[in-house]
């Protein structure tokens, strides 16, 4: 097929799944445009026509990037992200960008300036957030890949509840360069596929040192393990502290058959704890705020951007332009972030996040150091939750990362893979390994993946 | 520990964000909700300072270069207000800086 | 009882970098406006800053330069404020982990004699924009040029007792930032800035409370503006009041300060680590380079001129003040001159041509050269003055000015002797009067004789030439 054939299709899809309110921009002749840019390469580079959805906090000079957010109506990037070069220049094609929680903050893609997303598998659920758009997109079959964006299981958890691939890699592994910031010691552009092997390749694409992020880790380009692999030898760590009595019994029942399967194909169970689980959300939602609130504060009305006109004094602007633009999570972060960062504060919250982050990254690193290759979780204590449901209570929102934000403040790679199904509703399991080990991780998680009756219910 | 509106208020100026004041008491119940429930973590009995997760290696330096990065877009055509070079704001009521 | 003024200071100066402290922007002074300015110093979404190699190794001089430490380990934070120069509503600066701390400058007080102002702290940050606040009416004008721009804060303690010791700290101290290459240390164009901290007290009471100084454009403004601070605490105090924590703004004009509108809201500047910016590691290594490299810096020098070339303190101070004066006058020297001379040659005609330029209007080689021919009489003083003019800007040889101007004295005995009986013709009164005992009359003669040889003949010559001929 044509790659002008395969942007036309494309558009296409876009086109028949917008009642999914998944993508904020596209259009036919944009993409067309990728098309005539691919063929105009003259190498055919490892994501050659590969349509790519990508997250609308991920910036790009030819659609506009507004971080699901009144704040950024319309606006186009002057620049585009590191990864958005990396991909073109890999043969890929930009298909579109996608709704999401506003600037990335939310479990579940409705606190979108420009609506929810609805799950492809039940429009009456969350598609989970903040990449929800990205994780509708690939479930619904309309690419093969997007890119998403992790602050604390952004990626991991919308796959589970979307029943597709979500890897998040190291922290360092790929650059931030042109990712909308929200919590800069967290972020990680990651990657959805319908198939591991599918967000390997991405993965490979974007990864490796940038000079423009200085974040970015010393390291060349992530390579995949091209061995097959073997998962006798292979110790799987699991946790206690993620199998809690009242974790949901069709995310037990579908934890139960992937580790049996585990045994069966020689691996080694072995049971772990990670004894600071419990502080890791608490933990995440002082840090990322805090981040968040300096991180946001360009948000003025000065450079770029919307700014409400209020009289004549510019502190009234700011305040205007800020208060208008901002919708009510990014409000509150903001001021949970202004609050633990102020004067008489910083020691309590700030000051105790980061002892209690040393902490967590601790009990990762102990058990690797044990001999742990891996660590085996379930990626979300449900299934993808009602709209609506946890929308009245942002503490309630926030423990749906319980079992996804202590890797992230570890800084590790982790991925999502879907094990099962509940009553129609995804299952996601989620490995974990140490620092710069996402080719072992994916691997491993291929030798699951076929053996996995994935879309199959669990009880 | 309880954030009241007038807490709240403050906040709300040192991030420069309008709260309207029929929202202060209902985002105050908010935000303090959060702060409590993160609040958990001074309370626990943990050694105050485990070691660093950081190595010692330090960021990578830039050489000291001119290399821009490429504007694809001229100010213009995203800044609110622009005029003969110059972004363009409402004058601050002391005008004088922080 | 009388009352003491005590001040500290904050003093910025621009790292004279290639690029900004973030972003690979220039940093070159007077462009059009927004003109250099990338995704980074404008603080667009996405962007992402990445520190400069150039302005720690400069900011690492400067702090070796006080004397401070140099921590191998310092760590950006944020300081969070909104205004509209300011892209990211913070800004990028050192905060509980600075580059360097506890240094000191060496300074002589107009009241107190040689005194050593202690350094507290130097750190790196970057600068904001500027805000044009004129040149639009009811509206402020944004220019980013500026903003990351690399900065070193130089921080005192409440050391200084005076106006006067606050210029003279800031004197010194520009000269120890030029001298280490730091900075160009240039007011006018903003790339040193001064803040003052000033609180008055009874000599031995505690601190009183201290207010902040901005607006200083020049040495001379420091020290106006401290001296009317310190007047206008004085009479609040004095006439019951109470200093309150303020910031003000000196009026050169005027010569008055007057305090900042105050804002409603406090400072509170919510300083936390900057997660895009892992701690800046310098190895042991590095830091003993940059040591290693810096020149030798005033104070040094003043004591070798003094010792090695046996200069006056006075004239040693002159010429260690400026580098390049400095290493010229060394540099005449190597070329062969008498160091005194050279000294009074430097100090006296060239001195004012290097705090102009910056450099000197003749080569050392040139000016070692003429001092020779002063020195062995081939022309006189004055003569040498003239040369000297004559050959500023140009490659001609001083021996070559002296001919072409006639200016070679003259000392053949037969054209003196010429001179001399042709004067002693025309003035018969003086020379029976001279006969008569009045041998002080041989200047006028020789004055005479200088006068008819248009300054040509060797003075040293004819006073013993009359005396031989009217004898």
């Amino acid at each position: 097929m044509s790659l002008a054939a395969v942007a036309k299709e494309t558009a296409d899809r876009l086109d028949q799944s917008r009642h999914l309110n998944a993508a904020l921009a596209w259009s036919t002749e944009a993409l067309a445009a990728e098309a005539v840019r691919v063929n105009a390469l003259g190498s055919i580079g490892p994501l050659h026509g590969w349509p790519i959805a990508i997250k609308d906090n991920i910036v790009t000079t030819d659609l506009p990037t507004t971080c699901a957010s009144r704040m950024l109506e319309g606006y186009r990037s002057p620049f585009n992200a590191t990864v958005i070069d990396r991909l073109q220049a890999a043969g890929a094609l930009v298909a579109c960008k996608t709704n999401m929680d506003e600037f990335a903050m939310g479990g579940s893609t409705e606190h979108s300036a420009f609506g929810r997303v609805l799950n492809p598998l039940d429009p009456a659920r969350v598609p989970g957030g903040s990449s929800g758009g990205s994780a509708a997109l690939v479930a619904a079959g309309v690419v093969p890949a997007a890119l998403g964006s992790e602050t604390g299981g952004s990626v991991r958890q919308p796959a589970a509840f979307c029943g597709v691939i979500g890897v998040k890699p190291t922290y360092g592994r790929v650059s931030r360069f042109g990712l909308v910031a929200f919590g800069s010691s967290l972020d990680c552009v990651s990657v959805f596929g319908r198939s591991v092997d599918q967000a390997g390749h991405v993965l490979v694409a974007i990864s490796g040192q940038d000079p423009l992020d200085a974040t970015t880790a010393p390291l060349p380009p992530l390579k995949l393990d091209p061995t097959p692999p073997d998962l006798r030898g292979v110790t799987f760590g699991v946790p206690i502290e993620y199998f809690p009595r009242d974790l949901h019994p069709g995310v037990r029942a579908a934890m139960d058959r992937v580790i049996d399967l585990v045994r069966d194909l020689g691996g080694r169970i072995e049971e772990v704890s990670l004894p600071h689980t419990a502080t890791a959300v608490p933990t995440y939602y002082v840090l990322a705020p805090a981040e968040a609130a300096a991180n946001l504060a360009r948000y003025d009305g000065v450079r770029f951007g919307i700014r409400a006109e209020a009289g004549t004094d510019v502190a009234a602007m700011y305040r205007a332009t800020r208060g208008q633009g901002f919708g009510p999570e990014v409000r509150r972060r903001i001021l949970v972030g202004t609050y633990v960062l102020s004067a008489g504060y910083y020691d309590a919250y700030y000051g105790q996040a980061q002892a209690a982050r040393n902490r967590i990254g601790a009990d990762f690193s102990r058990l690797f150091q044990a001999g742990i290759d891996l660590l085996i979780t379930p990626t979300t204590p449900t299934p993808a939750f009602r709209a609506g449901d946890k929308t009245g209570d942002p503490v309630s929102m926030y423990l749906a990362d319980v079992f996804v934000s202590a890797v992230s403040l570890a800084g590790l790679p982790a991925m999502s893979l879907p094990v099962g199904r509940d009553a129609g509703l995804p299952i996601g399991m989620q490995l974990v390994a140490p620092a710069f080990g996402e080719a072992r991780m994916l691997a491993i998680a291929s030798a699951l993946e076929a053996r996995i009756d994935a879309i199959g219910e669990v009880r | 520990m309880t954030i009241t509106p007038s807490d709240l208020a403050r906040l709300a100026t040192l991030a420069a964000l309008d709260v309207p004041a029929d929202q202060l008491a209902t985002l105050a119940a908010e935000v303090d909700r959060i702060v409590s429930y993160v609040g958990q973590l001074a309370l626990g009995d943990e050694p105050a300072d485990p070691p660093a997760v950081a190595a010692s290696v330090g960021v990578r330096l830039r050489a000291d270069v001119v290399r821009p990065i490429p504007m694809l877009r001229p100010l213009a055509e995203f800044a609110p207000q622009f005029r003969d070079g110059f972004f363009v704001v409402p004058r601050s009521a002391g005008h004088g800086g922080p | 009882m009388g009352w003491e003024t005590v001040i500290g200071l904050e003093v910025h100066v621009q790292l004279a970098t290639a690029s900004k402290l973030f972003c690979g922007c220039p940093t070159t002074f007077g462009a059009a406006p927004n003109t250099n300015v990338c995704p980074v110093c404008l603080g667009l979404p996405g962007a992402l800053p990445v520190p400069n190699e150039g302005a720690f190794r400069l900011a690492t001089r400067a702090a070796l330069a006080l004397g401070c430490t140099v921590h191998p380990r310092s760590v950006f934070s944020r300081k969070n404020y909104f205004y509209p120069d300011l892209p990211k509503g913070y800004q990028i600066s050192q905060f509980d982990q600075p580059l360097a701390t506890g240094g000191s400058v060496a300074c002589g007080s107009p009241e107190r004699g040689p005194i050593t102002v202690p350094v507290a702290r130097l750190h790196v940050e970057e600068d904001a924009g500027k805000s044009l606040h004129d040149r639009f009416g009811g509206l402020t004008a944004i220019d980013l040029n500026r903003a990351g721009v690399p900065l070193a804060e130089i921080v005192t303690g409440p050391d200084l007792r005076s106006p006067g010791e606050a210029r003279a700290y800031l004197t010194a101290l520009k000269q120890l930032l030029i001298y280490a290459g730091v900075s160009e240390c240039n007011m006018e164009q903003g790339s040193l800035r001064v803040d003052a901290n000033v609180s008055i007290r009874h000599p031995g009471g505690p601190l009183g409370t201290k207010t902040e100084v901005k607006n200083l454009n020049s040495f001379a403004n420091v020290e106006r503006a401290i001296e009317a601070e310190q007047d206008r605490q004085r009479t609040l105090l004095e006439e019951g009041g109470r200093v309150d924590q303020v910031t003000l703004l000196f009026n050169a004009a005027t010569g008055a300060v007057a305090p900042i509108r105050s804002k409603e809201e406090s400072h509170d500047y919510r300083y936390f680590p900057d997660p895009d910016l892992p701690p800046v590691v310098l190895a042991a290594d590095w830091i003993e380079r940059e040591r290693a490299s810096l020149p030798e810096l005033p104070e040094a020098k003043r004591r070798r001129f003094a010792t090695d070339y046996g200069l006056s303190a006075y004239d040693a101070q002159v010429l260690a003040a400026v580098r390049a004066a400095a290493d010229y006058f060394e540099s005449v020297v190597a070329h062969g001159a008498e160091p005194k001379a050279a000294a009074n040659w430097v100090m006296g005609d060239l001195l004012a041509g290097f705090d102009a330029t910056g450099s000197p209007a003749v080569c050392a080689a040139s000016l070692a050269a003429l001092i020779a021919l002063v020195h062995e009489g081939a022309v006189s003083h004055s003569a040498g003055k003239t040369i000297l003019e004559a050959i500023s800007g140009s490659e001609e040889p001083p021996a070559a000015a002296a001919h072409r101007l006639g200016l070679i004295q003259v000392r053949e005995t037969a054209t003196l002797e010429a001179w001399v009986d042709q004067v002693l013709a025309a003035a018969p009164s003086e020379v029976a009067r001279y006969r008569n005992g009045e041998t002080k009359l041989v200047g006028f003669l020789v004055g005479q004789v200088m006068k008819l040889s248009r300054g040509r003949a060797d003075p040293k010559a004819i006073g013993p030439l009359i005396e031989r001929r009217i004898n």
